[in-house]
């Protein structure tokens, strides 16, 4: 609808100028969460301050340092989480969270009123089941490789994504892993691949998987992450065709690495109301003359307590598994790129 | 004469109709009865609005819609006065014998010759007993200059008091503090869901095709029902009975052609006009490498109508209108395209009805109208890609929103003596509503395996039925009125709705020209439309009232005071209203449309109440050389939700505090006319943040987030601007040209369509769009 808006629009004759505008002086600052875990991670939880709209932002002095913050499991299990540093809080034992239990989180900070989160990682079944080259690299040494998963659903409603990284050897341009472990030999990184499948329903952002009317994303130039949801094999195993394109670099044979998603419907529907929040950003203006707030869980407070769990599918262009050592792959980067 | 006749149409509203007539007819002076036509002499189009007015007694009546009238006549003789905005007066004596069917045929009037002569007697602003209402002549709206050259009888009602026009620019119509949804807009009778062109821009009305337009934003009379703040009543044009005519409009953004003409001389009719944009057309030239976006909007009128006789006249009528916003890649034509793609968004209307006219014994007028219309968005998405050996693979993907109504009507109206003229009428539609379905299908030859195709989406069916009785009376020599009652109901899904909707007009006469009037109006509204972005745009979703969902309803009180000046052709009224409305629906916090197919639309709406006052006035000249009007609005609208802004009340979008326009027209010569409109209102409310946060973990491309306080609190800078236009016309040898220049926003000033803020580092900017800066049109048209 955006697009469609913006053609129409931009053939008259708009234009933007800056305005002032009266708005609310009064503000009462809230909780800010930020925690995403997964199966078996250290619980790890951000804790700030929200700050009144017209204040100059300096996000280090409104970081909330302490705090009360615990999970619970609802069946009698609490962990307690520490501070570390800068509003950051951790557990240091027991409790790692398991799929498909619902877990709570406890924020008691001084001046604000408590807030409490409640959300769950979903489960998730996936397996790859080949990967075979399609075409030789080309004169842009271009090569495409079909691979196939199998995704077994789970009763309920689930949201899932997969993308699709690779293996290269600029470290300028490459993405940060947190989860995988460091090595001190960092040459390679890993960049967003280009993906097409052609099972049903896959859409380039969760948002258009969910608002039908909403005008298809452009894909010219690839895509690296698709969105789908069950709707179409409830409780069935999916069997999802892949083609990859992927590039060929000197020295450096193909590794791929298939991230498959199951998002908890927290953390699904605080991404969309982020993306259908930026309608009122300045590219999408037109789209939206009321704002779109970002959706929250966590209550009386802002921000999110959500799980997602993702699996990733490692192989080389023979289907092999490979390790981080094999390609020197950096975890935390180099030092230019971030 | 007209006593104890009874007739079959009695019967068809059943008891209580037959009560009223034989109980009215009872008590009536001898009197005959004078019914019949109002005709235009040059086309025989039967003209609406016309005052038919008998002079010494000082009563009269106003041809409907369709130019019927009805009077009682005393047996003594008289005088009657026939006039119309334009058209020349008539004056006819009388002496009846017997009951008498008069069809009377006025003039047309040119404004520049009957600058003199013009004096209009019988009914004015201050003895009409319909408060609120507005008509505007279809000429007149044409001389008014608008956006891009386009003549828009949307954008021309924003100019009245009591509308707002939403966003800057826009031609959508927010009447008292209601809702989009709350106007019943009716072309020929039958419902115009989104009366808009170009996502708001452009109404979908062609004014060469209109008659007339009548406008009621308050003290509805009981034979309007079914939305809660406005009845918009277009008439199309019957087409002439007496020659062939056209006209042709060459203009910047639309290009329009009408063609009329009798099909039986002075029985038979029809009409056709079109209108479409053809920038398309030129943007198409440009595009040549398989990749070609495209848009335009079209619509088209018709109509017929068939004189059967002197009681029956029968019409025809339809709209289809559409919007299309296209995109499309071929592979033949660029090698780096794999497969053919289709991106099609579409949406419009399809009207068409038919009715009948009828004189029971030349004393109860019958409107009998059945109808279809329909509103329809599509969006389509199919790529299709050619293998080898002449297999392929197909993907579609389509969403479908629409409502459609069929809907029957019968109207009854009967001049039962000088002091009751009585309406009485059934109406029954159907909704077929469906708002939102998806279409996926996928046919492959190269993966049968995946070959699939779903649908999903719910439809809901609504029928809604509503009786009413309405009586206009002469209480006393001061006192006139018109008061109603307004059955409804609706049913659908298991659920039933009834309600009773008492409806009443007031004149109190002061003394000549001049009178206070009063009027009260419950309403009812089983149908609400959804807009997720609090403003109305094409994919918006119409939901009937559900389990879960109640009707919306409301209630309006107004005063006013009127006085007219017919030496100077001047009306001054002044009106202040309060209205409450309940049931109005918003999405809950965090719900969004796309989630009604898994939680059900209950599950994502919150219902309030509404409340809208304010005062308006309105200086008005007509009939003369120099037209025009002053209208100011002083008004608040407000929403109130008990889980949305902390249960406090908000300002509605579009409250406005004070609106002023000011509309003039100036004929200068038989050649050569004027127009101008200045336009002021103060800023729209704006949802403005109150606080702000960063997100430390799940990084987006922007990390910041508002965090929005109360809602609608702050407010965007006032909106002014003024727009021009001239006409020159010249007769020729086979008819007359005209060539229209204007000037919109002439002195440029920015005003704020869109008001939004921007993050840039450690600061916040607001910004406003302005879409519509200065913009000249011209538009040359031919009548033959």
């Amino acid at each position: 609808m955006r697009f469609t808006i913006l053609v129409v629009l931009f053939l008259l004759t708009g234009c933007t100028s800056p305005v002032e505008l009266d708005f609310p002086s009064s503000y009462s600052p809230k909780v800010v969460v930020n925690s995403v875990f997964t199966p078996d991670s250290i619980w790890t939880v951000y804790l700030q301050e929200s700050i009144p709209y017209t204040d100059t932002i300096n996000w280090e002095d409104h970081y909330i340092l302490n705090a009360d913050v615990s999970i619970t499991d609802g069946r009698g299990m609490t962990e307690p989480l520490r501070h570390v540093e800068d509003g950051i809080y951790k557990s240091f034992q027991g409790l790692r969270p398991v799929p498909d239990t619902e877990y709570t989180l406890i924020v008691d900070a001084p001046s604000f009123v408590p807030v409490q989160a409640k959300s769950s990682a979903p489960g998730l079944t996936v397996n790859l089941d080949s990967i075979e080259e399609l075409q030789e690299p080309d004169r842009n040494n271009l090569g495409l490789y079909e691979a196939t998963l199998s995704l077994e659903d789970q009763s309920g409603s689930h949201r899932y994504s997969i993308e699709i990284l690779q293996v290269w050897p600029e470290c300028a341009a490459m993405r940060r892993l947190d989860d995988l472990p460091p090595s001190e030999n960092a040459q390679t990184g890993l960049k967003p691949g280009r993906l097409e499948s052609s099972f049903p329903g896959m859409r380039p952002s969760p948002l258009e998987v969910e608002d039908a009317s909403e005008e298809p994303s452009s894909t010219e130039g690839g895509i690296s992450t698709v969105y789908f949801s069950d709707e179409l094999f409830e409780q069935k195993v999916a069997k999802i065709n892949l083609t990859l394109e992927v590039e060929y670099y000197a020295g450096l044979a193909p590794f791929f690495m298939i991230v498959v998603k199951n998002w908890s419907r927290d953390l699904w529907d605080y991404t969309i109301s982020y993306m259908l929040s930026t309608g009122f950003d300045y590219e999408y203006f037109l789209a939206s003359p009321r704002p779109v707030p970002v959706v929250t869980n966590v209550e009386n407070g802002l921000g999110y307590f959500a799980g997602i769990t993702e699996k990733t599918l490692r192989s080389d262009r023979q289907g092999r598994w490979w390790t981080d050592e094999q390609v020197n792959l950096a975890s935390n980067g180099c030092d230019d790129s971030n | 004469m007209s006593r104890f006749q009874c007739s079959c149409a009695a019967g068809l509203l059943g008891p209580v109709w037959l009560f009223l007539v034989g109980l009215l007819n009872c008590v009536e002076a001898q009197s005959y009865r004078i019914s019949g036509y109002v005709e235009d002499s040059e086309s025989g189009e039967r003209v609406a609005g016309v005052h038919v007015y008998l002079d010494r007694q000082r009563a009269g009546v106003t041809t409907n819609q369709y130019g019927f009238y009805s009077l009682n006549v005393p047996t003594s003789g008289s005088r009657i006065s026939v006039s119309h905005v334009s058209y020349k007066s008539a004056v006819i004596d009388l002496s009846l014998r017997a009951d008498t069917v008069l069809v009377i045929r006025l003039d047309p009037r040119v404004v520049f010759m009957d600058e003199i002569a013009v004096t209009s007697k019988g009914e004015n602003l201050a003895s009409r007993i319909q408060m609120s209402h507005h008509t505007l002549p279809i000429q007149q709206i044409e001389e008014i200059p608008v956006l891009l050259g386009e003549s828009d009888v949307l954008r021309t009602l924003q100019l009245l008091p009591g509308l707002q026009g939403g966003r800057e620019g826009f031609s959508q119509i927010y009447v008292r503090g209601g809702g989009a949804d709350q106007n019943l807009i009716l072309l020929d009778g039958q419902t115009v869901y989104n009366p808009t062109h170009v996502l708001g821009i452009f109404s979908v009305f062609n004014s060469s095709a209109l008659k007339s337009v009548e406008l009621i934003k308050g003290g509805f009379p009981a034979r309007y029902g079914g939305r809660l703040s406005s009845v918009v009543n277009f008439t199309m044009k019957d087409g002439s009975r007496k020659r062939f005519a056209g006209e042709g409009v060459l203009g910047i953004l639309t290009s329009k052609v009408l063609i009329e003409g009798p099909l039986v001389r002075d029985k038979a009719s029809f009409l056709i006009s079109g209108r479409r944009t053809f920038l398309d057309m030129f943007t198409r030239w440009f595009q040549n490498d398989g990749k070609v976006y495209g848009g335009y909007f079209h619509d088209l009128n018709f109509k017929a109508n068939y004189i059967l006789s002197n009681q029956d006249h029968v019409h025809i009528s339809g709209y289809l209108g559409e919007d299309a916003l296209t995109y499309r890649e071929r592979a033949d034509q660029n090698p780096q395209i794999d497969s053919d793609l289709d991106q099609i968004h579409k949406w419009g209307n399809r009207l068409a009805s038919i009715r009948w006219n009828h004189l029971i014994g030349d004393k109860i007028f019958v409107n009998l109208i059945a109808g279809i219309t329909s509103y329809r968005m599509i969006r389509k998405n199919e790529q299709k890609e050619d293998l080898s050996d002449g297999e392929s693979e197909i993907y579609l993907r389509r969403w479908n929103s629409s409502i459609v109504d069929i809907s029957t009507r019968l109207e009854l109206e009967y001049a039962a003596s000088q002091r009751h003229y009585l309406r009485g009428g059934v109406e029954y539609i159907q909704h077929r509503l469906s708002p939102g379905s998806t279409r996926y299908r996928i046919n492959s030859d190269r993966q049968p395996e995946l070959n699939t195709q779903t649908e999903s989406g719910r439809q809901f069916s609504l029928g809604e039925f509503a009786v009413y009785l309405e009586d206009e009376t002469q209480v006393s020599p001061q006192v006139r009125a018109n008061a109603g009652l307004r059955i409804s109901s609706a049913h659908g899904d298991g659920s039933f709705w009834g309600a009773l909707e008492p409806r009443i007009g007031v004149n109190i006469a002061l003394r000549q020209n001049s009178s206070i009037k009063l009027s009260y109006a419950l309403m009812k509204q089983y149908l609400h439309l959804l807009t997720q972005l609090g403003s109305s745009l094409p994919q918006d979703q119409w939901i009937p009232a559900m389990d879960g969902i109640p009707p919306q309803r409301s209630s309006q009180v107004a005063v006013g005071f009127a006085q007219s000046f017919p030496r100077y052709s001047i009306d001054v009224s002044v009106e202040v209203y309060r209205k409450r409305s309940h049931g109005l629906t918003e999405f809950k916090e965090h719900s969004y449309a796309y989630q009604a197919p898994a939680l059900g639309w209950p599950a994502l709406l919150e219902f309030g109440e509404g409340t809208g006052y304010g005062l308006e006035m309105l200086v008005e000249r007509r009939q003369k050389r120099f037209s025009g009007w002053i209208s100011y609005t002083l008004a608040k609208a407000s929403k109130t939700f008990s889980n949305l802004n902390g249960g406090l009340s908000f300002p509605d979008n579009y409250d406005r505090r004070h609106d002023i326009s000011i509309v003039l027209n100036y004929q200068a010569s038989s050649r050569t006319s004027f127009g101008a409109s200045w336009v002021y209102g103060s800023g729209y409310p704006v949802w403005a943040p109150a606080g702000r946060y960063y997100d430390r973990v799940y990084i987006f491309e922007e990390p910041d987030f508002l965090d929005y306080g109360s809602i609608n609190s702050a407010r965007a800078p006032s909106v002014h601007r003024l727009d021009v236009s001239v006409q020159f016309k010249k007769q020729i040898g086979w008819g007359k040209r005209t060539f229209i220049l204007g000037v919109y926003n002439v002195y440029n000033r920015q005003n704020p369509t869109i008001v939004y803020p921007t993050i840039y580092g450690s600061t916040i900017q607001w910004n406003q769009v302005s879409l519509f800066q200065l913009i000249p049109a011209l538009s040359y048209q031919i009548e033959f």
